[in-house]
């Protein structure tokens, strides 16, 4: 055990040396640890917010196969298919809607001060919704139920609607009133009950961003009720759009598989996708701070290695006179390596634990300043969109309705950085292994000269 | 306790007579072999502790190589004190590099106690049986004096007959003239001669059959060159070790057993008048 003797002797005599190597470690492993503290806490953020919000997956119009020739038909699928659906073992609830204009009796009148009604004289958006609870705005509380109950599959063939608070106020309506409806063929009529009356916290004057109504004029209605209005439907109902909730973010793919198997051909035309918007809205600023640190992670770490590298490279050549005098003496190959290397790794081990003392909080704070600037930026992104004027898809004034934000989805702004023993066994591994190999090679390359060559330089 | 061994005034064993020279080694070597009792072993029965045989040693530069030593042939004895003398370029330092096994020969060979030093190992010859002085001490510069030689004796695992391995360092230390206050101080904070006498305390405190010195004195007054001279004699004569002086110092010279000189790659070997 010369050698650590030596090592030790060799680190405290050559205290300049050692001092610029241990804070070059200690950066170097403060930056590592610190991109590794930010991606797990990113990811214990991220995972947070899909538990959350849970995990949704959308049967709608597959964008692509419309891009590939496939025609604008939108495609149908036939309601029973989506039942059968809803009933794989992933799947928690499901729901899926049909719309069709619809009339009010002269009885009823639209709620006025709102945009110009593209439905029509007395028309309006009738949707037809297997359950009102899994819809996305009650889910991310842009709807309030206020009395009644939701609809919900034991509705299906039942005539009940959902209205909103000012449409109820300007009919006098109430759960439990009856109100009657003309379907878009203006011939075939029914009557419905009212079941629930909600509140849409959008102005009147607000058009819906998909219908181009006040918001305050749409009706919501079991799937059966509505359909029996059009004439379309008499081969059974045809879905547009269906969404699944699963028991699991990880049930997804399974789910997607079974899916498959299940519907086969009547799923051409159409994409199983996960509804990620609100995740990633809620997400985007953790996964832009996980890049950057995830980039300044291995830039540091590339760029460490290589300093460590020339340190360690100029230590050994700083030591080649010492390592000609020890072999002089018959001292072992082994045993100067293993010096080198443990002068690198008693530096090595110091370094990386006062790295883990300073990395967490330097890493909350700075990771903390950082998401909080991202998360401001995305807040005013997402409060600046503005839905495109009535009656307009928004192509022409270059608004993607895709942009649209996702109500109560507000991005995370916290992050909780936690050092786990895991995390700095994998950062201390990987530095002490640099470290090591750093040294070991260009030292084994100096061994492999007898000692008069090291002493004279080869001379 | 001092090693002097200025009073010990012992005559090296020869069948020479003295004054006489003779050459060794190589075709050209002419009247080889020539000094009988270390070359061919003949006088120095059992006493031969290292022998050349054959030994070359070329250095190539780019395509240009260089014969330094041509086909010496040499046996060097237990108890005998010799000094290697020669213009500089001769080889000496080479001939030292190779006798002490820091370096391997191109061609020949060399053997410790009959045993090939390729078979020995160079670096278990290295650290049993030979030490080196350096002329330019090699010590090791984040030490004290007192380190440098303790480190030494734990390589080499050489003991004190009694007391501890610091306590027998700072006596090789006092002997050279280092007091404890010089042995403590880092040796880079020692003068040229204090470094020379460190490294002489170390290489003796290795305790080894063969002690090699390249110009061990050539930095040091003549009163401290003088004492370090009859510490070699006295390991020489005393303790029966083989000790191998290259020096320019006539002085030194003067008071070995045998005398080798070395030219153009060539031995030739004078048995001291003395």
């Amino acid at each position: 055990m010369n050698f650590v003797k030596r090592a030790g002797l060799s680190l405290w005599a050559r205290k300049g040396r050692t001092l610029i190597t241990l804070a070059a470690f200690l950066v170097i492993s403060v930056m590592v640890l610190a991109g590794v503290l930010i991606d797990g806490a990113t990811a214990r953020a991220e995972q947070d917010v899909k538990q959350s919000v849970g995990a949704e997956v959308n049967l709608e119009m597959d964008l692509g196969d419309l891009g590939a020739g496939a025609g604008m038909q939108a495609p149908r699928i036939d309601a029973g298919t989506v039942d059968e659906l809803g009933r794989l073992p992933q799947v928690q609830k499901y729901t899926y809607e049909v719309w069709d204009r619809a009339i009010l009796d002269d009885g009823q009148k639209l709620v006025g001060g709102g945009p110009q009604n593209p439905m029509g004289e007395g028309g309006t958006v009738g949707m037809g919704v297997l359950d009102t609870s899994l819809l996305p705005d009650f889910r991310s509380g842009r709807f309030t139920l206020l009395s009644g109950e939701h609809l919900t599959s034991a509705d299906r063939d039942r005539k009940r609607l959902l209205i909103e608070e000012r449409f109820a106020k300007e009919n006098g309506l109430k759960v439990g009133d009856r109100i009657s409806l003309t379907g878009n063929d203006e011939k075939t009529e029914a009557d419905f009950t009212v079941a629930g009356v909600y509140r849409d916290s959008r102005p009147t004057d607000e058009p819906d961003a998909e219908y181009g109504i006040s918001p305050a004029n749409m009706l919501y209605g079991s799937v059966g009720g509505l359909g029996s209005l059009s004439s379309e439907n008499e081969n059974g109902l045809q879905v547009s759009k269906a969404t699944f909730l699963l028991q699991g973010a990880e049930a997804q793919e399974a789910f997607e598989e079974a899916a498959e198997k299940e519907a086969g051909s009547e799923l051409d035309g159409f994409a199983l996708a996960a509804n990620d918007k609100a995740i990633a809205q809620m997400t985007g600023p953790l996964d832009s701070i996980r890049g950057t640190a995830t980039a300044a992670m291995w830039l540091m770490g590339l760029a460490g290695a290589a300093v460590l590298a020339l340190l360690a490279n100029l230590a050994v050549k700083q030591q080649r006179k010492e390592y000609g005098v020890l072999l002089a003496m018959g001292e072992r190959k082994s045993s100067l390596i293993a010096q080198q290397a443990l002068e690198v790794v008693l530096v090595a081990t110091v370094a990386i634990g006062l790295g883990s003392l300073l990395a967490p909080a330097l890493t909350q704070s700075a990771g903390q300043a950082l998401l909080g600037r991202e998360a401001a930026a995305a807040e005013e992104k997402l409060d600046s969109w503005q839905p495109p004027p009535p009656g307009s898809t928004g192509i022409g004034e270059g608004i993607d309705m895709d942009d649209r934000p996702v109500e109560n989805a507000d991005p995370v702004d916290r992050i909780t950085v936690a050092l786990s023993s895991s995390d700095l066994a994998t950062v201390g591994a990987v530095g002490l292994g640099v470290g090591v190999l750093a040294t070991a090679i260009p030292a084994a390359a100096v061994l492999r000269l007898n000692p008069r060559a090291i002493l004279t330089k080869g001379k | 306790m001092n090693l002097s061994a200025s009073d010990t005034g012992q005559t090296p064993e020869t069948t020479r007579t003295p004054g006489t020279t003779g050459t060794t080694g190589g075709p050209g070597a002419a009247g080889a072999p020539a000094a009988p009792a270390p070359t061919d072993g003949s006088g120095s029965g059992d006493r031969t502790v290292l022998r050349l045989t054959g030994v070359s040693h070329t250095y190539a530069g780019g395509r240009r190589r260089t014969a330094v030593l041509k086909n010496i042939d040499y046996a060097f004895a237990r108890g005998t004190f010799y000094t290697v003398l020669g213009p500089s370029g001769s080889g000496k330092t080479t001939l030292l590099s190779l006798a002490s096994g820091l370096d391997a020969p191109t061609s020949g060979s060399i053997s410790f106690d009959g045993r090939d030093l390729a078979e020995l190992g160079l670096g278990r010859y290295r650290n049993r049986h030979a030490a080196t002085i350096f002329q330019q001490y090699n010590l090791l510069t984040y030490m004290t004096a007192l380190q440098n030689v303790t480190t030494a004796m734990e390589i080499t695992g050489a003991k004190p007959v009694s007391g501890s391995r610091r306590g027998r360092a700072l006596e090789l230390l006092q002997q050279v003239g280092l007091d404890r206050d010089m042995a403590r101080r880092n040796v880079l904070r020692l003068s040229g001669g204090q470094q020379q006498r460190v490294a002489i305390a170390r290489a003796l405190a290795c305790d080894v059959d063969i002690l090699f010195a390249d110009e061990p004195t050539g930095n040091l007054d003549e009163d401290t060159a003088q004492g370090i001279v009859d510490i070699f004699r006295e390991l020489a004569h005393k303790q029966g070790k083989c000790v191998v002086v290259v020096s320019h110092a006539q002085q030194v010279a003067a008071q070995s057993d045998r005398v080798l000189t070395l030219r153009k790659g060539r031995l030739t070997e004078q048995v001291n008048p003395r």
